[in-house]
Order: C-alpha cells, then structure tokens, then sequence
C-alpha cells in the first residue's frame, strides 16, 4: 500500500499484495456492481409498498401513489410487473458483475502465483508439498475471491436494504415496527456465533477427511504387504476408526447447521408474529391500514436474508484474510537463484564444465554436504562420479543445471560463473544442458510430447532417431497407439525403466552441450544401459557427459571417474588406475559389480541360450 | 539393477466414461438401498414430513384468519388468539424441522459411513493386478472425495427435495380450497415458470458438467506442473507451463461464469414470476371483488393476504433449484464411479468349500505359466519342487520372471496358466487367508506403515508380546535400530521415511520373523546398502529362513551356497536344478557362475 503506483492498479511483478492491491484492478466492475445491486433494490424493495397500495385498492380505500399516476389498480399491477421484471433483468447483471469480479480476481492471482512459483527453485519445493501448494492455489483462492464475491455482495445489499427498509418500516407505524425489529439484532449476534462455531466445525470435518485420506493412500500403496501378512482386517479397523471420526466430524457440522436453519427461520417468524400482535392492535385502532401490514411482512422477510448473511460475512472475512496470510507467505518467498546477465554468444555451449571448492551447505542444522569438491570436464568429455548414497553426487550435478545456490566462484560452465549465467541461457536447448533425473519424471501426455518436451516441433525422423538410441523401439511398438500412447498421470502406465529411457530420450532430443545423468537408468539392466550410453557417446552429437551410476561397470568408458565420499572428492582417475588404486572406488566395483559381472559371465558361457532381446527392462521380473 | 520391478507396463486405462441418461433414477434407487439398515428413522423422517408440510401450509391460513375476524371485527381477542396460533405453529415447525433434519442427517452420514467402508473392503480384496492398472489416486478419490459427494446430498440439504415436493404440493392444495378463482388466476404464471425452469434445466446439465471438468482438469494441471517444476525449469519450458496452465485456468473462470449467470438468472427469474404471481392475484381479487367477512364462498380480505402471503412462501424452494441441481448432479457422477467400482470382479476369493490349509510334504510349481494383464508372458512354463524343510535358491538373470514367483504363491497374482500345490492341492482351493498364514511373501522393495515401530513389527501377528518383537529384533540385529529410534514406540512416519534403507529393510526383515509362517519367500533385497548393513541383512535373513522352507530369490553367492538346492531360471522356465555339487559337476551355467566367483575371489 505503501507504493502509490500498486494502488493504481498495477500490481508489482511479485511480492506480497494487500487485499486493496488484489480487488484494485476490479474496481470498475465493483462500481458498476454496485449501481446495479441499487437498481435492484429499489425495484425489490418498491414493491411491498405497491401491493400495500393494491390492497388499499382492492379493500375500497384510497390508495396514496408517490408519484402523480392515476391510483388504479391497473397502473398498479403495471408497475409491480415492471419491477419485477427490472429487478430480475438488473439483479441477474450484478450477479454477474461481481460474481465474475471474483473469479477474474482469483484466475489473476493464480496466474501470478503460478508465476511466482516458476521463480522459486527446488530449495523451496522441498521444504513443502505439492498438497500443501495445490491448497494455496485453490481452497485459500477460494476464499479470497468468496471476498469480492459474497461478501462485497452481501455487505452492500444488506446495508442498502437496512438502510431502506428500517426507515420505512418506522413510517408506517413506529412503535409496531420497533418492537417487531426486536429479534433481529439477535438474529445478527446468533448468525455471527454460529458462522464461527460452523467454520470451526467444518475444519475439523476437513482434517479428518484428510486423515481418512493418508490412510486410504497408504493402505493402498503398502497393499501388497497388508496381503501378505494377511493384514486386511486389521487395515480395515484403522480405516474405520478414521471413518468414525469423519462421521462425528460430518455430524457435528450438521448439527450446527440444523441448529442455525431453523433457529433463524423460528426468529423471523417471531418477527412476524409480534407484527400480527401488535399490527393488529394499530389495524383496530385505525393507525394502520391491512394493506400496511402486509408491507410489515414482506419487509421482515426481506431483512431476514441480509442479517443472516451479514453474520456469516465476518467468517468470510476473517477466512479470507487468513488466506490472503498463506499466499502472501508463498509470494513473500524470494528465489534464492535468479539470472545472471550473461547471454549465451553461440547456437551452443562448448560444453566445457569446471567446478572448483565448491561447498554446499543445507539442512537443518545446517550441515557441510558437499566439501571442496573440484572436477573438471572438457568439451565432449565423458566424467563418471561415484560413492555411496548421501555422498553429495547429486548434488553436483544440481550445482551445474543452476537447480542449487551456489557462491560465486565455484562452478564454471565454458567459463562463465553459472552465478553470471542468465539461466534461461545456461539451460535452453538446444546447445543447452539437458538432465535426467533418476524418477524420470513424465507429464501425463504421450509419449511423443514427452520427447519433445524441451524442443516443442520437431521432425520425426529426429524423434526415431532418438527411440532408437535409447532402445525405446521395441517397448514403443508393443503400445497400443506406439508414440501417441498417453504415458497417464507421472507416467504410471510405463514400467520404471521405460519411464528412464523416456526421459533420457527427452533430454537427448534438446541436443544438449552437457548432459547430467543422475542414476538416470537405474531400472534398465546393465547390458541396455552400457548399450544406450556407448551408443550415446557414438552420436555426433558431441556432448559432454557427466554421470552418476551405481553400476560402475557403466563408467568404464568414462574418460576421468570422480569418487565421492562425504561430500570430498577422495580419488580420481581411469576405470584401471581405480581399480588399481586400492580405494573407495576399488571396493565399490568389489562390492556392487561383482554379482553383475558374474552372470554377465555366466550368461555369455551359456551363449547361444541368450538372445539378446530378453534382458530389456521394463518387463516384469 | 532392480529398482522398479513392481511396476508393470500396462497398457493405458480408458477413464470409465458414465453411462448417461435413464442411469439416474437406477442411481438414486442404489442409494437410497444403503438406507436400508436404518429403516424405522427413514420412516420416521419420511413420516414426519407431513406435519412439516402442514405446520408450514398453515401460516398463512392463520394471518388470515386474524385478519378477518380480528382486524376487520375489531375483535382484539381473536388477534391475541390467532397471533398466539402463530407462535405455536411456527416453534412446533421449527422443532420439528430441527429433528427430522437430525435424522436425515444421521442418515446420510451413516449411510456414506457404511458406503466407504465397503469401498475400502472391497479395494483390499481386488486382486493385485487392479492397481497396476489404476493410478492410486483416482483409487483414492473413489473412497473420500466421491462419497463426499454423496454425503453433501445429505448435508447440502437437496434430499430436502421430498420435502419441498410435498411442500410445493400441500401449498397448491391449500390455495384451491381457499379461493378457486384466485388459484386459477395465478395459474397464469405456471407456464413461463416451467418454460423458464426447462431452459435452466437444459442449460444447467452442460454448464454444471463443464465445471466440474474444468476443476478437475485445472487441479491436475496445477498438481503435474508443481511437482515437475524442476523439470520445467531446467528444461527453461516455464513460459510454455505459463501458457498450458493459462489456457486450464481461464477454462475454469469461463465454465465457472457461466454457472453464474444461470444460477443468477434462475433465482432472478423465479423471483421475478412470483411477484407477478401477487399482481395477478391482486388484479383477479380486485375483478371478483372483496366482500365484507364471513360470507360463505365470498373472497373475504384475510383470504386475500393469507393467499399472497402463501405465494411468497411457494417460490423459496424453487428458487433455490440451482443450488440443490449442482449437488444432486456431482452426487450421481460420484455414485455412477462408486458403482463402478464396486462391480469390479473379485477375482482372487476363497472357494465355495476351501480346503483347510496345511503343510506337511511339499510345495509343487507345475507348468506355471504368468503375464501381467496383457503384457507379454514372464513364466514360461516353471516347475519345480520345494520339500518340507528344504531352502531352494531361485537364481537367473533380472527380467526372467523370479520376483513373479514371490507374489504367485500367496496369491498377490493368479497363475494365468498352470498350478502352484501345497501337499498336492492347488492353491486356488484355500482360503487366500489361510493360505497366507502358510506363506510369508518378502518382497524385494520394504513398505512400512505410519504408526509405531511396535505397530510395525507386529504388523503380520498382532498379538505378539514385547518381548517376542524384541528378542526377533536381536535375532534380525535390528535391536540397536530399534533403540535408535525410541523403542517400540519409536515414530515410523510415512512408508518409513525417517528410517534408512537398510533400516526398513532390517525392521521388514524383523516383520516377516514375527510372522513365523512355515513358508517363507524371500526377495533378496539388492539396493545399495554399505557392508556393515549388508552383513545385518544377510544375518537376518538367515534367521528367518533358520528351520523353515524356503524360496530365495537369491542375489548374493553366499546366500546361495546356503541353499540346499538350486533353481536356475532362464526366460521363464528352469534351465538347471541340483544341489550345488550336483550343479558343478554339470558344468553348466552354476558351474560357470561359482568358477567366475572363485576366480574373484
């Protein structure tokens, strides 16, 4: 609020906003909204007094028009006809107006969260869950535009219609009106408490759902050993326990509801029997005519709806500013890596990689993962990087991609500070960096767009050349619409080593200058792996690879191979000095290839058993 | 080289498309049979609707009688009675409407409590290859967010709608006994009203669909885009991400603002008829002329208010039409997935007559043959024999179908061709229950549940004793993992994340001992674990297999050297089998294996 120009209706590209700053781009239709919700009530609340005037009409007594118009019954259902009709037409437009306000303002604020999001790197998503930003991005955006929505709406209509209506009432008959008015303060206090208690309630309901919800997920996912232990009656139990609370839970949210229903029905019926009392004792009396009475009526119906809405518009609020509160702490996040200004002078990288003392501190408390690492990589080169699980592999290869915070100083791609790279310019393909991660995360879509994902169009030639590479022919072929099949939500209908192979395809097809690849086909057997990565190396697409693998029989064409051990870089060298060397690498190749070697033996003794098509993963085992 | 084998590729899933149209009432009818059990509060409520429906009809009748033979007589007595009338008639209406909407409410919530409860029993008897097919999510919504749906029925008020029929029906009724010409008049509104209600009626189906798949394609959007965010970006693919959730949110305003002007313009418009309904009834009163009071067949004025005043009240649940057809439309969507669901076939269920579970001689693989789903086939034609007390090695090459072999003797999967035998009788004639208290499957990749270590290890024998969980945790030598962790109370959170690999693996172990089960099929777990853990492991498992017979899918020579026989696999079929000795002596592919072992040695 403090910048003259957000006020204005230009919201700052990020950042934290102000209620004011998100509803200010709206205010035109808020303006208009407003002319028509008066409309509205002016047609609304001119008829009472209309048929007051048809039943004086009616009864035989003079009807008293406001306006010089002859009083015949005829003009008269005239113009109750047209305020009907008016009314209807200029409510259903501010409706809209303002209904449409709110959700312009909550598709505006996702864009913008969205964007926000893109900004932010991995740092931040691991310290959350895409279940906790997904309910950032929809229930707190509900809330905030239930704000413009129904609580601008009904704020304004019961304050037009208070205004209006108590006025009037005390006209036809003070004292009447005043005590028929008795119950609605009440009625405000009691919506108001049962709005909080209701909001509460629902809560609660909601957390037990969700704790329904991880139990389902769980029992689901671990079913294989609640079967083999025979444990379904016992998981049955534990989700009927959580049932039970979602029951209570529902039920007490019911019975806050019945209690509001009628309670607020009953109150404004008192209303209106206190107005039949004392109504008639003015009618008898001659202070009141029938036909004002039945204005009464309709009058204390009209107040009913406001009062009650007005008391459920604190909870509105009082939601809406906590949810204002959680999206603001997403918009408040500042990413911790942003670009550089240098631009990238060729088509492509040269693809040179260096990384010097590098160290890397995360967690909490924080803790030196990555230790004065140093490596280097030439154009086309080809770096293997061993350890064991933790050592901070990982890492490095996020160090290169600008997916980690680094010092400036540290690491180098063709010579440039990744600290200096534009990002965009450092990773775009193609001539770019391509990555592979070992989940090889997919995006439900087929195949085909999964490849192309990196590079939009592309010829198709290309895209074979590329199925071919990482040997996805034959699993391609056994699919039902071949590339086209839809690959389902993360890639479920493809087997984990399919999944790899697809995700390495797609990072291929951006014509990478570096290519990172973390474990990437961990799920593929040895012989298709070394088979992909020899065959990758063959291409003429001279790109420099860097690659972490617990399969070290792998790394053996590796031109230089990196052993990491608690973050420190404790040996380098080829895949024989290695072996030679006695050290950790020398003990990870007795430990873990060992076993793979020997049935690589064992399966080329028993030679011609072996066709060579049978040991593509992928399938199931 | 292993990491994914529980994933089978499959073909893709159609999404089930609903079958529309005539399904609707056969939908309504289903739930309204998950009532059943609750058939005398059911009743009771149904029952209670009448005098609800006349509680609330006769309002009006008492404003006007107040007004005729009070007001118009001066008669101050007759307005204290009749406003005395009123109170009654509304508290008891009031009261009355408060517990019948109790019992409804107890109604639905039970009844959606019982529905998910069946759900979830009916998930954890669907075989095994059910959820290689289908993404645990849409699993899960089916079990929360579906009878979700089906409950705000229940909660939103739309089962109300009986009520409001009666209403609606008690009023019309009440308005023709009180002056027939009066009722004629305003019948003149009826066809505009239903004309209008048609269009929304028509429109309503299409808009409200089209939000919900606007949500649902917005939410999966926005859940595949944050969780691939890293991916987006390093492959510099955020404007493109930009643009796709763009075009899904800007769907989602659109559908959602056509919602809007519907639901707007139906309340509008019925609003609309019903103050015309009142200049109508004024015009036609006025033409008939009012009368003095208590003129038999006259239109008297009290008659007149009570009839304007009825009007009001008939349109409120007519206006609120929108509201309770968007409920009611997502109801039945859900109802038609639940239904779906639960005439999934059962495939793996015990037979009419099992026979009872035993295990005395052997466990016989003949002729085995298996695929997943329609994948290609992975057993080929397996036979071998396990002999009471023997421990067999199953060894091969990855991809030759021996973890497929740990989840067919428990029935996780059914042979597609083919027998397992215990003692002679085929699996498929147990009880899968009983069958599974025979047999102990240990699959390769270690699954642990949210709760306590205890909850845990005593996962497969419930009622086991503290000291029986530790003194298998020593044998496993998970005791120190166990202390690590706080004991048996030790915190497992989800799936075992806050314990190591080779922790989950020891504690699996622990579990499987627990069980104590005759048969034991063991996946040799072969991730990544440094050698200290993998010496635990491997002495773990030589507790559990200790006195037991045992299948080993083996991965390690000196776990195989243990076993008293050995089954070598190849493309789905056993290529040899012996002893180690007899094996050697074959000179074969073990013999080729051991001689390459000895040679590293």
């Amino acid at each position: 609020m403090a910048d003259p120009v957000t006020v204005l209706g230009v919201p700052p590209s990020s950042g934290p906003r102000t209620l004011l700053q998100l509803f200010a781009p709206q205010w035109p239709a808020m303006l208009r909204g407003l002319v028509l919700l008066i409309v509205t009530n002016l047609c609304a609340l001119s008829v009472p007094r209309l048929i007051n005037m048809g039943i004086d009409v009616v009864e035989g007594r003079a009807a008293h028009w406001p306006l010089p118009l002859p009083s015949t019954l005829a003009w008269l259902v005239g113009a109750i006809v047209v305020a009907a009709v008016v009314g209807a037409a200029v409510r259903t437009m501010s409706r809209v107006v303002l209904f449409n306000a709110g959700r312009d303002v909550e598709q505006d604020m996702r864009r913008q969260l969205f964007s926000h999001l893109a900004t932010l790197s991995q740092t931040w998503f691991q310290k959350t869950t895409t279940g906790d930003v997904m309910s950032r991005m929809t229930n707190d955006l509900t809330n905030i535009r239930l704000l413009s929505g129904f609580a601008f709406l009904n704020a304004l209509n019961a304050f037009i219609v208070v205004v209006v209506t108590v006025p009037v009432l005390l006209s036809l008959d003070a004292r009447v009106a005043g005590l028929s008015l008795l119950p609605f303060p009440l009625m405000l206090v009691f919506a108001q408490l049962v709005a909080k208690r209701l909001y509460k309630r629902t809560r609660q309901n909601q957390e037990a759902i969700g704790a329904l919800t991880s139990v389902v997920q769980e029992a689901l996912a671990g079913q294989m050993v609640v079967r083999a232990l025979s444990q379904e009656d016992a998981m049955q139990k534990r989700f009927s326990v959580k049932n039970d609370v979602v029951y209570d839970t529902s039920m007490n949210v019911a019975r806050m509801r019945l209690l509001m229903g009628p309670l607020m029905g009953l109150m404004g019926s008192m209303s209106m029997a206190i107005a039949l009392y004392a109504g008639g004792r003015a009618v008898i009396a001659g202070r009141m005519s029938i036909g004002d009475i039945v204005e009464l009526n309709t009058r204390i119906l009209q107040l009913s709806w406001p009062m009650i809405a007005l008391g459920f518009i604190v909870s509105v609020w009082q939601r809406g500013k906590a949810s204002l509160v959680r999206i603001n702490e997403v918009l408040a996040a500042r990413p911790d890596i942003v670009d550089g200004p240098h631009r990238r002078a060729g088509a492509r990288h040269d693809g040179d990689v260096d990384i010097k003392d590098l160290d890397v501190t995360l967690g909490t408390p924080p803790r030196l993962v990555v230790d004065k690492a140093t490596l280097s990589v030439r154009a086309g080169g080809f770096l293997g990087i061993v350890g064991r699980n933790g050592s901070g592999k990982s890492l490095l290869l996020k160090a290169i991609a600008g997916q980690l915070p680094v010092e400036r100083g540290a690491v180098f791609v063709d010579g440039v500070d990744v600290v200096d790279w534009h990002l965009d310019d450092l990773r775009r393909a193609p001539g770019g960096i391509g990555v592979v991660p070992e989940d090889g995360f997919l995006f439900s879509a087929s195949i085909r767009d999964n490849l192309t994902f990196a590079i939009g169009a592309v010829d198709d030639a290309a895209i074979e050349a590329v199925i071919d590479l990482v040997d996805l022919r034959r699993d391609i072929n056994r699919l039902p619409e071949g590339v086209n099949t839809m690959v389902g939500e993360r890639g479920v209908t493809l087997s984990g080593g399919q999944r790899q192979r697809v995700a390495l395809g797609r990072a291929l097809l951006s014509r990478p200058a570096v290519l990172l690849l973390d474990d990437s086909l961990s799920a593929v057997d040895v012989e298709t792996e070394q088979h992909i990565i020899t065959a990758l190396k063959a291409t003429e697409l001279k790109t420099t690879l860097i690659m972490v693998s617990h399969r070290l029989s792998v790394l053996r064409g590796a031109d230089e191979i990196v052993g990491l051990a608690d973050g420190r870089v404790v040996e380098r060298g080829s895949h024989l000095e290695l072996l030679g060397s006695n050290g950790l690498y020398a003990t990870l190749w007795g430990e873990k290839e060992r076993q793979a070697a020997l049935q690589a033996r064992v399966d080329a003794s028993a030679g011609e058993a072996v066709p060579a098509a049978t040991t593509t993963a992928g399938g199931a085992s | 080289m292993s990491a994914t084998k529980t994933t089978t590729p499959t073909p893709p899933t159609p999404t089930p498309t609903p079958t529309k149209g005539a399904g609707d009432a056969r939908l309504l009818l289903r739930l309204m049979r998950d009532l059943q059990p609750n058939r005398a509060l059911l009743t009771t409520a149904i029952v209670l609707y009448a005098p609800l429906t006349l509680f609330g009809v006769v309002q009006p009748l008492v404003i006007g009688r107040a007004i005729d033979q009070g007001y118009r007589t001066g008669n101050i007595d007759a307005v204290t009675m009749w406003a005395g009338v009123f109170v009654a008639v509304v508290a008891m209406r009031a009261f009355i409407e408060a517990g019948q909407g109790l019992m409804m409410q107890q109604l639905g919530q039970s009844s959606v409590q019982r529905l998910r409860v069946r759900l979830f029993a009916k998930l954890q008897r669907l075989p095994m290859a059910y959820f290689d097919k289908q993404p645990l999510g849409r699993l899960m919504t089916r079990v929360t967010n579906d009878t979700e749906s089906v409950a705000e029925l229940f909660s939103s008020g739309a089962v109300s709608l009986v009520g409001d029929i009666l209403f609606l029906v008690g009023t019309i009724v009440m308005l023709f006994l009180v002056d027939v010409q009066l009722s004629l008049a305003s019948l003149v509104t009826l066809p505009p009203l239903v004309v209008g209600i048609q269009w929304f009626r028509r429109r309503a189906k299409g808009a409200f669909g089209r939000v919900r798949t606007a949500v649902s394609q917005l939410n999966a959007t926005l859940q595949e885009l944050i969780s691939g965010m890293a991916i987006v970006q390093v492959f510099t693919r955020v404007d493109a991400a930009k643009v796709r959730l763009d075009k899904d949110n800007a769907a989602y305003t659109l559908a959602n603002k056509e919602a809007i002007f519907l639901d707007a313009g139906i309340y509008s418009f019925v609003d609309a008829i019903s103050v015309i309904a009142v200049a109508v009834t004024l015009a036609a009163a006025h033409n008939a002329g009012v009368i003095g009071i208590d003129v038999d067949g006259a239109l008297s004025l009290g008659v007149l208010v009570a009839f304007i005043d009825a009007l009001g009240r008939f349109f409120v649940p007519i206006r609120e039409l929108s509201n309770k057809t968007t409920v009611i439309q997502s109801a039945l969507v859900a109802a038609e997935r639940i239904l779906e669901l639960e005439n999934e076939p059962e495939t793996i269920v015990a037979p009419p007559s099992p026979k009872p579970a035993v295990f005395n001689r052997e466990l016989r693989f003949d002729d085995v043959h298996f695929r997943y789903g329609s994948g290609p086939e992975v057993l080929k034609g397996l036979s071998f024999v396990v002999n009471k007390g023997e421990r067999v090695a199953l060894v091969g090459h990855t991809g030759t179908g021996k973890s497929t072999v740990v989840k067919l003797v428990p029935r996780l999967y059914d042979v597609t061709a083919g027998r397992i035998l215990i003692d002679d009788v085929d699996v498929r004639e147990f009880d899968p229950r009983a069958l599974r208290r025979l047999t102990t499957a240990v699959p390769q990749e270690t699954f642990l549940f949210q709760g306590t270590i205890r909850e845990n290890l005593a996962f497969g024998a419930p009622q086991a004793s503290d000291e029986r969980l530790l003194a298998a945790a020593r044998a496993c030598c998970a005791d120190d993992v166990i202390a690590r962790h706080g004991g048996l109370d030790g915190v497992v959170t989800e799936r075992g994340h806050n314990h190591s690999l080779g922790e989950r693996q020891l504690l699996a172990l622990t579990r499987a001992l627990v069980a104590d089960p005759p048969i034991v099929i063991l996946d040799e777990a072969t991730a990544s674990v440094d050698r200290e853990t993998e010496r635990r492991l491997q002495r773990a498992q030589d507790e559990l297999i200790a006195g037991r017979t045992a299948v080993i899918i083996a991965h390690r020579l000196s776990t195989i050297e243990k076993c008293d026989r050995i089954v070598l696999m190849h493309e789905g079929r056993v290529l040899e089998e012996g002893s180690h000795a007899e094996l050697i002596a074959k000179n074969g592919r073990y013999a080729a294996l051991v001689e390459l072992q000895r040679s590293q040695g």
